[in-house]
């Protein structure tokens, strides 16, 4: 229903990557609408953290092309693609463990200047901004805790208020399900949603189809690195050859 | 802590230090007490780069070394008189220690962990080196004198100690400032990881290279102090390997990248390695100092400030210390602590 | 320009660059296998080049002979020192090492002097100074063994490394130590055998050390820098990088100290390393260095 509406934020187009001789992302071409909540699933091994390091940037593609909001983020850094509006997770919550919350969600925040470089970080709005943040994501009380004491959950509650912090255009979820509790899950996608309201799109890598089947407008289904399925949520969950490439051959 | 025990407490120490000479005359103690303000300024300063950035370097002597030679032939290249007025081309000494650490620093920087530990070994190496090389510059290993005041033997390390207690405060400061900026805090990202830091934005490399330069400019103007302080500046006291590895070890003990960790450590340590040094003979000292050194890494690795806060917060708080040894977390622990949270939300 | 005087440079910074490289290889396998940098390596050289040094002084024992003594000895020096002070080590693993094993340097330095003193030695074999004439190059023969010393135990490192188990398991926990505990290699125990191997080899390198130079307690010191160069350049956690990267440096050392003069020869480390960092900081001769 989105895709109609909205215009496309990223594509992707014939993109491969390959380690040695194995194909692990092999012609892959699917687009992610502006605003929307795109689901990207799959076996193990189908590819799906691999297409994520391209998009972001942590590694560069054989062939093809990625484009974001029409240009193209083949061969940029990391960094560069950060600063176009790209941000993501890690599998393992990438996180400053001996920061506290509240430091860790202030560490992208932009300083300009030496004045800003020099002015005490906790002054000028920045702890108002990051408090906000943290008490979106139902994680207060754990705001002066250092990082590396939190449980897991916890921590991917901050990863993702990190990011959230410098507003990006596209978050890439990578498994944010994974090994967390639900209730922790609740919170998550209800911020998702809040988000997405706010004018931000997700892409989430996801074993826990329930999940994704919940809260995704679209899924792209993925199986040794080529896009087999795409559509709406329902429409995924009877295709045959969704069902086939799970269960194995 | 609460804070206004912290303000408190530095300032008392600082009192203390003002007081000091006064109360403590004799010249064999006032001079303990130069070397021990001097390895507070040094580890002080070497904290900026190796505590806030988590930069371990070996080279601080590199800088303490340069400020010295830098002091010594400015001096006598202007002709300035012995006395106090030396004490006022300090600033000059320390922004051409930062200029020169600039190109030092960039190169150094472009590697990371076990090779950048290596490159500032060689670093100081190399400053020493150019020491003992450049004999038209630095009087080769014969060294270079300073010009001497005309103190009286119970005042001579009176001016010292207070040009160095300034530097201290001023390093100390420096430390303060950098802490509370958007800098310090990139720096302690990129001190817990640095990839994630670049990733999100964090202009890493600006934000070590200024880390690097300011602690060596700092550490230039100790060592500008100390060498004036002795007369004479040679390769080898100006940089010796020690002294790096002494500023290194002080923070450590004290806990480095806290503010009060390397005050600390150099108060217990300094005084320590130099009364150890007139009781025992070179040899007995050299392996009591490597033992001292070994047993401080063996028991306090992460120093003894950050262990009494460990100390405080687990009274406080019933979070669990899951990450101390690994880093990691098993994915797909089941998260009873997620429970607590979440019912805590809810109350 | 001289050309007989450039080929016997060349020569002769190939035999000292076996050497360095005997020294500095056991750098580099700490490093790759542990972790660890080792900057006390060095001190364990003039720890060898004392003991053969003090068989040679008083039982008269040459020095290529007492190796088949001070080898074993520093290996199993070596094992307990890693299993003392560097088995525990956890936390920021490479940088503690570096505080760790300077201390072990300091306690060997002082050591020594407690038991041999301070004075400068070296060891004095007949044939130190005797040499052959070939090509119109003179080769003193105690660089040629040294070389061919070198040779043979980097040839029986390799062997080591390559076609026995205990290699096998030694080269997977180069490449992750991690992994290499999942699947069942007792890391601790080839942690603790890699360093005896480095110390053996320290020992070795202290022998021809010692009958190059005069020496004492605290040269270890003037050694230590010339070695972590040579491992950064040569890409710090191979063992080949290491051999390799001496052989270069010492020999562009030889033939500087030739073609200018032997004040320029010092600095011929630091400029290779300002090279090294500023084209290609990964090293030149070895794998890639693991970055962060």
């Amino acid at each position: 229903m989105m895709m109609s509406v909205n215009p496309m934020l990223l594509e992707l187009d014939g993109v491969s990557k390959h380690y040695g001789g194995v194909a692990a992302v092999d012609l892959c071409s699917f687009s992610v609408a502006e605003r929307s909540i795109t689901g990207l699933i799959g076996p193990n091994g189908s590819g799906k953290t691999t297409v994520f390091n391209l998009i972001s940037g942590f590694s560069k593609p054989d062939a093809g092309q990625i484009r974001f909001d029409g240009k193209v983020l083949n061969g940029m850094a990391p960094g560069s693609i950060y600063r176009k509006g790209v941000s993501r997770t890690f599998q393992m919550a990438r996180i400053f463990p001996r920061l506290t919350a509240l430091e860790n969600l202030m560490v992208p925040v932009r300083r300009k200047g030496l004045q800003g470089l020099i002015w005490g970080y906790k002054g000028v709005g920045e702890v108002e901004a990051a408090r906000e943040m943290l008490h979106k994501l139902s994680a207060s009380h754990v705001a002066d805790e250092l990082v590396g004491r939190l449980s897991y959950g916890q921590r991917r509650l901050v990863e993702l208020g990190t990011l959230m912090m410098s507003h990006p255009r596209m978050v890439l979820l990578d498994e944010p399900a994974a090994g967390v509790h639900h209730s922790v899950l609740e919170t998550l996608s209800r911020y998702i949603l809040d988000a997405q309201g706010d004018g931000v799109t997700f892409v989430i890598v996801e074993h826990n189809l329930n999940f994704v089947m919940d809260i995704c407008h679209h899924v792209v289904v993925l199986d040794r690195g080529r896009t087999i399925a795409e559509g709406a949520p329902d429409d995924i969950v009877d295709d045959q050859v969704v069902v086939d490439a799970y269960l194995g051959d | 802590m609460t804070r206004r025990l912290r303000i408190a407490g530095w300032l008392l120490v600082l009192v203390a230090s003002l007081l000091f000479p006064l109360v403590f005359t004799n010249p064999a103690t006032l001079s303990i007490a130069l070397v021990t303000l001097m390895y507070v300024g040094l580890a002080s300063s070497w904290n900026i780069l190796g505590g806030f950035a988590g930069y371990i370097s070996l080279g601080i002597s590199a800088f303490f070394g340069f400020g010295g030679y830098a002091f010594a032939i400015t001096l006598h290249a202007f002709n300035v008189q012995a006395g106090y007025t030396p004490f006022a081309w300090l600033p000059l000494i320390g922004v051409l220690t930062a200029v020169v650490a600039i190109p030092l620093g960039w190169a150094a920087l472009r590697t990371r962990q076990a090779v950048f530990v290596t490159v500032t070994i060689a670093l100081m190496l190399v400053i020493q080196l150019s020491a003992e090389n450049l004999v038209s510059i630095t009087g080769g290993a014969t060294g270079y004198g300073f010009p001497i005041p005309n103190w009286s033997a119970a005042f001579y390390y009176k001016p010292f100690y207070y040009a160095m207690l300034t530097v201290v405060v001023v390093s100390i400061a420096v430390a303060y400032v950098v802490r509370r900026s958007g800098l310090g805090l990139g720096l302690l990202a990129i001190r817990d990881d640095e990839d994630k830091a670049e990733a999100i934005g964090v202009p890493t490399k600006s934000y070590k290279l200024a880390a690097f330069v300011i602690s060596a400019g700092l550490a230039g103007m100790i060592g500008a102090i100390f060498a004036y302080s002795v007369l004479y500046i040679y390769p080898q006291n100006a940089v010796d390997p020690l002294i790096s590895m002494g500023a290194a070890l002080m923070a450590f003990l004290g806990g480095a990248g806290t503010l009060a960790g390397p005050v600390l450590g150099a108060l217990i340590l300094a005084p320590a390695q130099t009364e150890l040094s007139y009781y025992v003979n070179g040899q007995l000292y050299l392996i009591l100092y490597g033992a001292l050194f070994l047993a401080i890494v063996r028991l306090l690795p992460r120093g003894i400030i950050p262990s009494i806060g460990d100390q405080l917060r687990s009274r406080s708080s019933r979070h669990v210390d899951l990450l101390e040894h690994d880093g990691h977390h098993v994915e797909g622990r089941v998260d009873a602590d997620d429970v607590k949270v979440m019912e805590g939300v809810r109350e | 320009m001289n050309g007989g005087l450039l080929l016997g440079a060349s020569v002769l910074g190939l035999l000292l660059g076996g050497i360095y490289g005997l020294m500095a290889s056991g750098l580099a396998l700490t490093f790759g296998v542990m972790r660890v940098i080792n900057v006390g390596h060095s001190a364990l050289v003039i720890a060898g080049a004392y003991m053969s040094y003090e068989l040679f002084a008083h039982l008269h024992i040459d020095p290529f002979v007492s190796l088949v003594i001070t080898m074993p000895v520093m290996f199993l020096i070596g094992m307990g020192l890693e299993m003392a002070f560097l088995q525990h080590l956890r936390e920021d693993r490479e940088q503690f090492s570096v505080l760790v094993t300077w201390a072990i340097a300091l306690g060997v330095e002082g050591v020594l002097g407690y038991f041999c003193g301070t004075d400068l030695v070296q060891i004095s074999t007949n044939y130190a100074n005797s040499s052959f004439s070939i090509g119109g190059v003179q080769i003193v023969y105690i660089y040629l063994y040294g070389f061919l010393l070198g040779a043979l135990l980097m040839g029986l490192l390799a062997l080591l490394l390559r076609r026995t188990t205990f290699g096998w398991s030694l080269r997977a926990t180069v490449l992750n130590r991690q992994a290499a505990q999942l699947i069942g290699i007792d890391v601790a125990k080839v942690s603790a055998i890699a360093f005896g191997i480095a110390a053996a080899m320290a020992a070795a390198g202290g022998a021809l050390y010692g009958m190059l130079n005069t020496f004492n307690p605290g040269s270890w010191y003037d050694l230590i820098g010339d070695l972590l160069i040579i491992i950064v350049l040569g890409g710090f956690s191979s063992v080949r990088g290491a051999f390799i990267a001496s052989l270069v440096v010492i020999m562009f050392q030889e033939i500087l100290s030739v073609i200018i003069s032997p004040t320029w020869a010092d600095w011929s480390f630091f400029m290779l390393l300002a090279i090294v960092l500023i084209v290609r900081p990964s090293g030149f001769f070895g794998v890639k260095t693991r970055e962060a």
